[in-house]
């Protein structure tokens, strides 16, 4: 089955800083993958990437193949259908995301008239129904409220909503609970999940936290420094990490059967966008570095169908990990 | 197969190293350096107009009258035959004057009283902002046209004027930096440390909070200078013979059919003032910013 | 916070400006050396003139009982008499506001007219030649005093060119906007200056805003974006800078009245101060603080209109 969205050797560069670079993932129809990994691993870059929402300054190569299509190279008029049409973005922070001085119906209405020419009496209709489906009650009415009138969750399944308007086959999801509380959080990803299921829809979705990605994701892709570290499915990743980086960020994660023991975190800070250190990045952290660790970047290799990494040392780590 | 070796910092662009980034930010900008320039070159027709000028500022000439720009006359010459060019020179002195009176005072008294205020807070602080809530309101020009015209036209009278309402402005501003100092911690380490306010005040806050001020007092020359020649232009600042820019102007405006250059001319000395010291302000304002 | 709380509160704060107000020009009256009589009346009045005056004005009554009548007559609306003029203040300032509201308005308008398509070219390009030409234009406006821009006009325009009349006020509704057109042309390069570095900046942060991106990555055209999101921010900020800046517009439209020969409050003004007519000087300024204020309320009035994050 081919991959609805293939992501070949993207870089991104801002000024001297390389934020993203050659990253590669599929993502297959109906799946969510998460992109993880920590601040400034380029995880949001990647993501705004694909629908070339960056700045005019960055600088992007690579390919990115939806249904066949290159999406570096689609003329601006095709991009702009497919923005919002077959692939929409939900943004971190809904309050800034959304346009304060417009109703939430109207924001929705305007991306429905866009891409499917409803308006009027249908298109509102479609809004309320929209509205319904992301969960906020008292649909109708609540067409009229503006941003500011809806608590955090709402405000967020409304910014989900608008995304959803023209039935997108993909939903970039960056970072979607990060600005929220542990229980909403909980209710947005089941949302999301829910609406994978009965839109048939594949979901990216980017974070910095395990825990989501465990609850969530059917697939993932770890970033660290701006490169793929590893790929694979979620069971295998957390069951047999075969990066140093995987294993180090499984383990850091507080267990309740850790009580009143040190907390495990990766020693040192990730490198400075500005200096960063030639061979494996990760390599000045690593406690399985070698000296063939430090000379080149290692390439991302696969291990097994759908496991690659990018680990020189993927045996050692894969048995300490058992 | 032999591996390259990766170079040592395999940044994507090594456009610029970083020292002389560093070297490149601590330089004054192109702006404040042409705006330094201007007010240099005004200070000096002010401090030396004798030198500057070509001719006298009330030498008549009866035999050059109302004469357009010519070599002789670069600027022009007035009713009275004067050399425009030098009586425009000659008004720099005055017109800096202005630039200075008028903010000196209100610089210095309203940015201690706004430090004061602002530390007080309290009912003071109230009264305060109901005081400029009422400065605002009525227009800058009109409340010292009023003054004015209880005190009767002239320069000191317009300095006194002047500089009644502008400290609001001073005033208000420091104590907005000093009401965002207060909050910072080190002025409560101070008051637990036992300092008196007075102490805190001058020693901590202001020093931090001073260069707001600063940048607003050199574009505030400019909106002084600009509202000094508008009273001179309308007769109540700058009294004849003196020679102030706006005046100047003001004996040009009967004369605009027959000889523009007598308005013209000064009046491009008050743009020139006003550019230049603006350059400057936003100037030092950058180069500051770009420092910290 | 509801609506009518916050206009309720702007009119009781014009309240208190104009008491404050008059206080001020009670206060600066009395602070005269001298007879207040004899300053407003000055070499024009005989002994008994002056007596006459003193007892209209109820002089020799103490101070507090002076400052009551004073506030009685403000509120009745009786702003003395013009002693050049020997007639009340107010209807003199009903006969020459008419103007001088006119030309405040044209220049509002051409104002807006210059600032905003300026600044949203500026703002689409910012660090281009346009944005460049745009700045130092908005610098130099600045740098010139509205009467000198007015005798600029004059003289190229009036004078020199004779497109328009030199001076003084038409004899009708299309006259007078004929007349007043250079005037309200000068006030608004002045005025237009100041909004615009204004405008500039909150423009450029309004497209830098990620509701910005948002909309941008629903695949809505550049057009609907800009027309209908930042155009409806932007206007908000526009509204404030208006409010915040009406001093100088008033304050400007004093000179130009005086460089153009209208026959309007600002002129009025000037005229009042170099005849000692206190009474006129100090009915005007009260007058000028009220039309400053009654543009607040306006500002916030069409705020809240524009924000819906007010008022709920």
């Amino acid at each position: 089955m081919t991959a609805l969205l293939s992501v070949r050797n993207l870089s991104v560069r801002l000024g001297p800083v390389m934020a993203v670079q050659d990253v590669s993932f599929d993502v297959e129809p109906g799946e969510v993958l998460g992109l993880v990994g920590e601040s400034g691993s380029g995880k949001s870059m990647t993501l705004r990437a694909i629908l070339r929402l960056l700045p005019q300054a960055a600088d992007v190569e690579g390919a990115m193949l939806w249904r066949g299509r290159d999406l570096a190279a689609l003329p601006e008029p095709e991009l702009r259908q497919l923005r919002g049409g077959e692939i929409a973005i939900v943004f971190q922070e809904p309050m800034t995301a959304l346009d304060p001085v417009l109703t939430v119906g109207l924001q929705i209405t305007e991306s429905l008239a866009e891409h499917l020419g409803l308006r009027g009496r249908a298109a509102r209709t479609r809004a309320a129904e929209l509205l319904d489906l992301v969960g906020i009650p008292d649909a109708r009415r609540r067409l009229g409220s503006y941003p500011h009138e809806f608590s955090g969750g709402m405000r967020q399944r409304a910014m989900i909503a608008i995304a959803l308007a023209a039935g997108p086959k993909l939903l970039l999801a960056d970072e979607p609970t990060t600005a929220l509380d542990v229980t909403i959080q909980d209710q947005i990803l089941k949302l999301l999940l829910r609406l994978r299921a009965e839109l048939s829809m594949s979901v990216i979705l980017v974070t910095h936290d395990l825990g989501i990605v465990a609850e969530t994701c059917d697939r993932v892709a770890v970033l660290y420094s701006g490169r793929v570290m590893e790929t694979g499915p979620v069971e295998t990743i957390f069951g047999q990490p075969a990066h140093a980086y995987t294993l180090g960020l499984i383990n850091s994660v507080p267990q309740a059967s850790d009580a009143r023991q040190r907390l495990a975190a990766i020693p040192g800070m990730p490198p400075d966008p500005l200096a960063i250190p030639p061979g494996c990045r990760f390599a000045p952290r690593c406690g399985f570095v070698g000296p063939d660790c430090l000379t080149r970047q290692p390439p991302l290799r696969a291990l097994a169908t759908g496991h690659a990494t990018a680990c020189l040392h993927a045996d050692a780590v894969m048995r300490k990990a058992a | 197969m032999s591996e390259a070796v990766a170079p040592a910092i395999p940044r994507a662009d090594a456009r610029e190293p970083i020292a002389a980034t560093a070297q490149r930010r601590a330089r004054p900008g192109r702006g404040m350096i042409a705006g330094a320039i201007i007010i240099l070159v005004l200070i000096a027709c002010a401090v030396f107009p004798d030198a500057a000028a070509p001719y006298q500022p009330n030498a008549f000439d009866y035999r050059a009258l109302l004469k357009p720009p010519s070599l002789a006359h670069p600027f022009g010459t007035d009713n009275f035959g004067r050399d425009v060019l030098s009586r425009t020179i000659w008004a720099t002195q005055i017109d800096l004057q202005i630039a200075i009176f008028g903010t000196l005072f209100p610089a210095i008294f309203g940015t201690f009283a706004g430090a004061l205020i602002g530390y007080a807070g309290g009912i003071v602080d109230t009264l305060f902002r109901r005081l400029v809530d009422l400065f605002i309101t009525i227009p800058f020009l009109v409340l010292v046209i009023a003054i004015v015209a209880v005190l009767g036209p002239g320069l000191l009278n317009m300095y006194i004027a002047v500089s009644a309402i502008n400290w609001i402005f001073y005033a208000r501003l420091m104590r907005a930096e000093v009401i965002a100092q207060k909050r910072r911690d080190y002025s409560d380490a101070g008051r637990v440390m036992g300092y008196g306010a007075a102490r805190i005040i001058f020693r901590h806050l202001l020093p931090n909070a001073i260069t707001p001020s600063i940048i607003y007092w050199m574009t505030d020359m400019a909106l002084v200078i600009l509202l000094g020649s508008s009273l001179g232009y309308l007769g109540l600042g700058a009294q004849p013979p003196t020679s102030e820019w706006g005046v100047l102007i003001a004996d040009g405006k009967n004369f605009m059919t027959t000889a523009w250059w007598m308005s013209i001319f000064p009046g491009m000395a008050i743009v020139l003032a006003g550019i230049g010291f603006s350059l400057l302000g936003d100037g030092v304002a950058i180069w500051l910013g770009r420092r910290k | 916070m509801h609506l009518l709380h916050i206009l309720g509160r702007r009119v009781l704060q014009i309240l208190a400006t104009v008491v404050l107000v008059a206080v001020l020009m009670f206060a600066l009256m009395h602070m005269l050396p001298g007879d207040p009589a004899q300053v407003m009346l000055g070499d024009r009045g005989s002994d008994a003139a002056i007596a006459q005056l003193h007892r209209e004005l109820g002089l020799d009554r103490p101070m507090p009982v002076q400052f009551w009548e004073f506030l009685k007559r403000i509120v009745t609306f009786n702003l003395g008499e013009s002693v050049t003029m020997r007639v009340p203040v107010v209807r003199l300032v009903a006969e020459r506001l008419p103007n001088t509201l006119m030309l405040t308005a044209m220049a509002a308008t051409l104002a807006l007219l210059i600032a905003v398509p300026l600044a949203f070219v500026a703002a689409l390009r910012p660090g281009s030649k346009a944005d460049g030409a745009i700045r130092a234009f908005s610098q130099v406006s600045l740098s010139m005093p509205v009467f000198y821009i007015g005798l600029v006009l004059l003289i190229t325009l009036a004078a020199g060119l004779r497109w328009f009349p030199v001076g003084g006020i038409g004899a009708g509704f299309f006259q007078d906007l004929y007349y007043l057109f250079l005037p309200a042309l000068t006030l608004a390069l002045s005025f237009s200056a100041i909004l615009l570095r204004n405008l500039r900046g909150s423009l450029i942060e309004v497209l830098q805003a990620e509701f910005v991106n948002f909309a941008t990555a629903k695949g809505l055209r550049r057009r609907v974006v800009l027309g209908r999101h930042v155009l409806r921010n932007a206007s908000i900020s526009t509204v404030t800078l208006f409010g915040l800046h009406m001093g100088s517009l008033v304050g400007g439209a004093v000179i130009t009245e005086t460089v153009f020969g209208i026959p309007g409050i600002g002129r009025l003004m000037v005229d009042s101060i170099f005849s000692r007519d206190y009474a006129v000087v100090q009915g005007l300024t009260m007058v000028l603080a009220i039309m400053v204020s009654v543009v607040f309320l306006a500002v916030d009035a069409l705020q809240a209109l524009l924000d819906p994050r007010i008022a709920t």
